[in-house]
């Protein structure tokens, strides 16, 4: 494909993403979410806004994506609009927030621990006390002075004590779950607040009751259940925290590439600057063993490179004078001095960085299901718990048995689980795709990519190296050097690969190419130049017949030639035909195996080119394809995916990206093979940074896995929420069980989340089969 | 640095807390059982006059008995009483029936005439008393774990060496107002069968630190008396 071609391809691709280029696309930090109901009121209040056209909130990232008509809503109306649901929003300004972000993490992190010690300390001879009272079977000894019999007063203030602490360790559950209720949008931090609050207030209650004389109210402290059950809950946010900081790993790992400092070439001396100093065109000096900072060119010395963190590679790569080097990857045994050309926020590193957090902040459209019921869950359970309440009242059953199933029904059905169950899989899937070189941009790549059952892949440059040689030349008429040199001139401005092949053969022979007159490139067809007064047509036989150039002497070469799989290049000479120029091109060595592995998976392998039938089916042969679209004009691949998606499949395309954007767009997947260029990675939903074919296979068993995990997840916050509240409620009492206590109640809530979060960490141990 | 000193807030708030729930715990107004305990018996013996008999100006003690036969003895002067200062008096014909070997009898038991007596010895007390209450709850003062609370009945009780005298924390909503307890396991030792003594009743009951004890009771409603 030539340079016309690749805009075209890429004009055309920009074409096919319709909506969000006329929208502002922001980023924000939201504080103070602690469960799903929280994400889907922030995005409720931004909604509510007038021209919000995205407003997606992510749970697990703390980060909401919002697009918007800047002629209509401001950045600041957003920001009031987060704030006034009770949130905090927070810029995001790359690397430098990241950074902030990640420190604010884990200082939150030790102030939740600090926090949870606190509560733990005073929650456990409260625990202890109400055990040896629940159950004085258990003989637990307990100072005579505090005796619930002969002391209830003492037995209670001792109680309160210990409480008030836990409460005000867990004094955020009361702060922001109050404030959510009042501003309609309840949340877990409201059921928290409401079921350990009315179990504080009651037993508040019975300790002035046995104050003024009313002993059996001794039997009415909760105090025990509103510390351990805040306790609890602390327990399980802690763990989430902290889960939730392996599941961003992935990016730690990323960022954790580059060197903090660079030692630069300034006035004739190398100086160590900082890495946000180093400027482009400064001159990096990179010794043997170290990363490189920042991308660029390298000006002098050889070396090997290890990119494996940055695609996945595990072979080090050569690296010369002239080569690209990018920010992050290893130094080999080479002293290097390059030339800085993308630093800061402009690397390939800082780019892949960004895409995967952008990623891991979109949602999955099977996240919605658990937003949608997550939304309406709160509400519905505090009136599940009332209702319940009422229900026991009415049926005769004493306060403090009504109060046990009010308190139980509210921590039992806190949603958490269910708000984590999607982000978190998804953070986990996409981070570890990164690792393994694969970039899925964002949940719902990662959730069609399961579904897919037909792959497209591109001949050139994705099942073969996309470097042709050229290996043989017919001519009829010319000489075979002088066929060479005029095609070769009048391909010299090509990019197309077959062009290229003959250019460097030419230039292998010491051949001194000539400069043409004029070059038009015709797409799908080939070029037409004029070299040396002459006119020279190169291309596929469309190009011949429409020029009226007979071919028909070349037939029995072009026969064979075809047959031996070879890519043919018609060469016609002011007007008469006068060459046929074959090349071949070296099928990628891993290309085969994946090809095998994704047949195994089930799914129906499709090679598509421009290539005419005959050379397609000897490469398809080769690498075990049955399924060959041949004669395909670039123009045409996003046809031909449009007709394999309209006979009910769920199509991958599989492209560099370039000359394929349009058929990349168009399938349900698309997947770009290499680091490739920008228009690349807009028109892929996949990145196969390795460019490695069985990148392809990876990609789908790891979005299978996350998707498998994601039902997992669902399967068992659901579960939990769907068993726990009847059983709460008292339904499994009423036929004989036993009655759940708040302490349980919590204990279930806080595994329910632990469970949630753990199973989504399992998909870091995901490997490539 | 906000949290940090919210963080130190709460620490330095749960300290306090404690600090004054134990103090609050340590302060006698925190003991309500002792409080109430007092008023409770008065009432009960305010209500029912007849209960009471008092023999304190000839021999010491006041009389405290429904049926005429199980009678709870006070002395108002615990140094002149000795080793009597509280006693549980009753019958002894049920319990030598029922195998008692009086040969055997220890601390805390005592048979004079036809009568079977539990004593219990609170010292000197502290002072002589005006009332069958301060003469009772003289023997709380010397020693509190005389006195207890049993949540399940709603009773204020006196212990005994070997026995207890429980009583209704409100009289006007208990079918037990007044009950004699008597330890089990020492009657057995006595040669006593328990579950053959005739007007009382063998019971296992359970203790606050979940241990269990084997009583024969003895209770009157004195709203059917």
């Amino acid at each position: 494909m030539n340079d016309n071609n690749r805009i075209e391809s890429a004009a055309e691709t920009a074409a096919q993403v319709p909506e969000l280029t006329k929208a502002t696309k922001t980023e924000l930090a939201i504080e103070g979410m602690s469960c799903a109901s929280c994400s889907a009121a922030v995005e409720r209040a931004v909604k509510k806004l007038e021209g919000i056209s995205l407003a997606q909130v992510n749970l697990a990232t703390n980060t909401g994506s919002f697009a918007y008509d800047p002629a209509l809503v401001s950045l600041t109306q957003i920001k009031s609009a987060i704030t006034n649901a009770g949130y905090i929003p927070k810029d995001i300004e790359g690397e430098k927030t990241r950074k902030e972000q990640e420190a604010r993490r884990t200082d939150e992190t030790g102030r939740m621990r600090l926090r949870l010690i606190i509560a733990a300390v005073f929650s456990a001879p409260i625990l202890y006390i109400a055990m040896s009272h629940m159950f004085p079977l258990l003989g637990l000894p307990i100072p005579y002075f505090m005796g619930s019999h002969d002391f209830p007063l003492i037995f209670a203030l001792i109680q309160l004590g210990l409480t008030l602490p836990v409460i005000f360790a867990g004094s955020k559950f009361y702060t922001r779950g109050i404030k959510s209720l009042f501003k309609g949008s309840p949340n877990m931090d409201t059921l928290v607040a409401i079921g350990t609050g009315s179990a504080f207030l009651y037993s508040l209650f019975a300790t002035v009751e046995i104050y003024l004389g009313e002993f059996s109210f001794s039997k009415s402290l909760y105090f025990e259940s509103a510390a351990v059950v805040i306790t609890l809950v602390m327990l399980g946010k802690y763990l989430e925290a902290v889960s939730k900081g392996k599941t961003s790993e992935a990016i730690k790992k990323l960022m954790q590439l580059r060197p903090t400092t660079a030692v630069v070439e300034r006035e004739g001396q190398e100086i160590e600057v900082l890495l946000d100093a180093v400027l482009v065109g400064d001159t990096v000096v990179v010794r043997p063993g170290s990363s490189f900072p920042v991308d660029g060119i390298i000006l002098q010395g050889m070396t090997t490179v290890d990119e494996s963190m940055l695609t996945g590679e595990s072979l080090p790569v050569e690296k010369q004078p002239g080569s690209e080097t990018a920010g992050g990857s290893m130094n080999g045994e080479g002293l290097i001095k390059y030339r800085a050309t993308r630093v800061g926020e402009d690397t390939a590193l800082s780019k892949i960085i960004r895409l995967v957090e952008e990623a891991q902040g979109k949602k999955a459209p099977i996240a919605k299901l658990a937003d949608i019921v997550s939304g309406y869950f709160v509400p519905i359970v505090l009136i599940v718990a009332v209702l319940a309440a009422v229900a026991w009242a009415i049926a005769g059953k004493d306060f403090n048995f009504v109060l046990t199933i009010f308190v139980s029904v509210l921590v039992i059905a806190c949603p958490c689980a269910l708000g984590l169950a999607t982000p978190t899989a998804i953070m986990v899937g996409t981070g570890k795709g990164a690792e393994l070189g694969i970039l899925m941009k964002g949940g719902e790549a990662l959730e069609t990519t399961h579904k897919i059952n037909a792959v497209v892949l591109d001949k050139t440059g994705t099942i073969t190296e996309g470097k042709p040689k050229l290996t043989d030349i017919r001519t009829y008429g010319l000489s075979e050097q002088t066929a060479l040199l005029l095609c070769a001139s009048a391909e010299r401005g090509s990019e197309h690969p077959i062009a290229r092949a003959i250019v460097e053969n030419a230039l292998e022979k010491n051949m001194d190419l000539l400069q043409p007159e004029s070059f038009q490139a015709i797409p799908g067809r080939g070029i037409e130049a004029v070299v040396d007064g002459k006119t020279v047509l190169a291309g596929n036989s469309k190009l011949m017949t429409e020029n009226d150039i007979d071919i028909t002497s070349a037939s029995a070469d072009a026969v064979t030639l075809a047959r031996m799989g070879r890519t043919l290049m018609y060469v016609a000479v002011n007007g008469k035909l006068s060459a046929l120029m074959a090349a071949a091109d070296t099928v990628r060595k891993t290309s085969r195996e994946a090809i095998a592995k994704l047949k195994s998976m089930g799914i129906d392998v499709y090679m598509i080119t421009g290539d005419n039938e005959n050379t397609a089916k000897v490469i398809a042969a080769e690498v075990g394809i049955d399924h060959v679209l041949s004669d395909v004009l670039p123009g045409e691949k996003a046809g031909e995916v449009n007709r394999l998606q309209k006979s009910g499949k769920k199509v991958a395309m599989v492209g560099d990206g370039i000359n394929d954007a349009p058929a990349l767009v168009q399938a349900d997947v698309g997947m770009a093979i290499g680091t490739g260029t920008d228009v690349a990675v807009e028109s892929a939903d996949v990145v196969l940074m390795r460019g490695d074919l069985n990148e392809v296979p990876a990609a789908i068993a790891l979005s299978r896995a996350t998707i498998k995990n994601i039902r997992q997840n669902l399967f068992w916050a659901f579960f939990y929420n769907l068993l726990g509240i009847p059983f709460a409620a008292g339904v499994v009492y009423l036929f004989g069980g036993p009655l759940l206590s708040p302490i349980f109640a919590g204990a279930a809530m806080a595994f329910s989340s632990v469970s949630v979060v753990s199973n989504a960490l399992r998909l870091r141990r995901f490997k490539i089969r | 640095m906000q949290e940090e000193y919210i963080m130190k807030k709460i620490l330095a708030g749960s300290a306090l807390i404690l600090s004054l729930a134990v103090f609050a715990a340590g302060c006698s107004a925190a003991d309500v059982v002792l409080k109430y305990s007092p008023g409770s018996f008065t009432k009960i013996v305010a209500a029912y006059p007849d209960l009471v008999t008092d023999t304190t100006k000839t021999d010491h003690y006041y009389f405290i008995t429904v049926d005429g036969e199980t009678t709870l003895k006070i002395s108002h002067d615990y140094s002149l009483t000795g080793a009597n200062d509280i006693m549980i008096v009753t019958p002894v014909k049920p319990f030598l029936d029922a195998g008692l070997d009086t040969s055997k009898l220890g601390a805390g038991y005592a048979v004079t005439g036809d009568l079977f007596e539990l004593t219990a010895d609170y010292g000197n007390g502290t002072g002589m008393k005006d009332t069958v209450t301060d003469s009772l709850f003289d023997s709380v003062k010397s020693d509190r774990t005389m006195l207890t609370y049993h949540t399940a009945l709603d009773h204020y009780g006196i212990k005994l060496t070997n026995g207890k005298f429980e009583y209704a924390k409100d009289y006007t909503d208990n079918d037990k107002d007044i009950v004699f307890v008597l330890a089990a396991d020492p009657l057995t030792a006595l040669g006593v069968d328990v579950n053959n003594v005739s007007g009382w009743t063998f019971k296992t009951m359970q203790n606050e630190d979940g241990s269990s004890v084997d009583v024969l009771l003895k209770a009157y409603d004195l709203d059917a008396k």
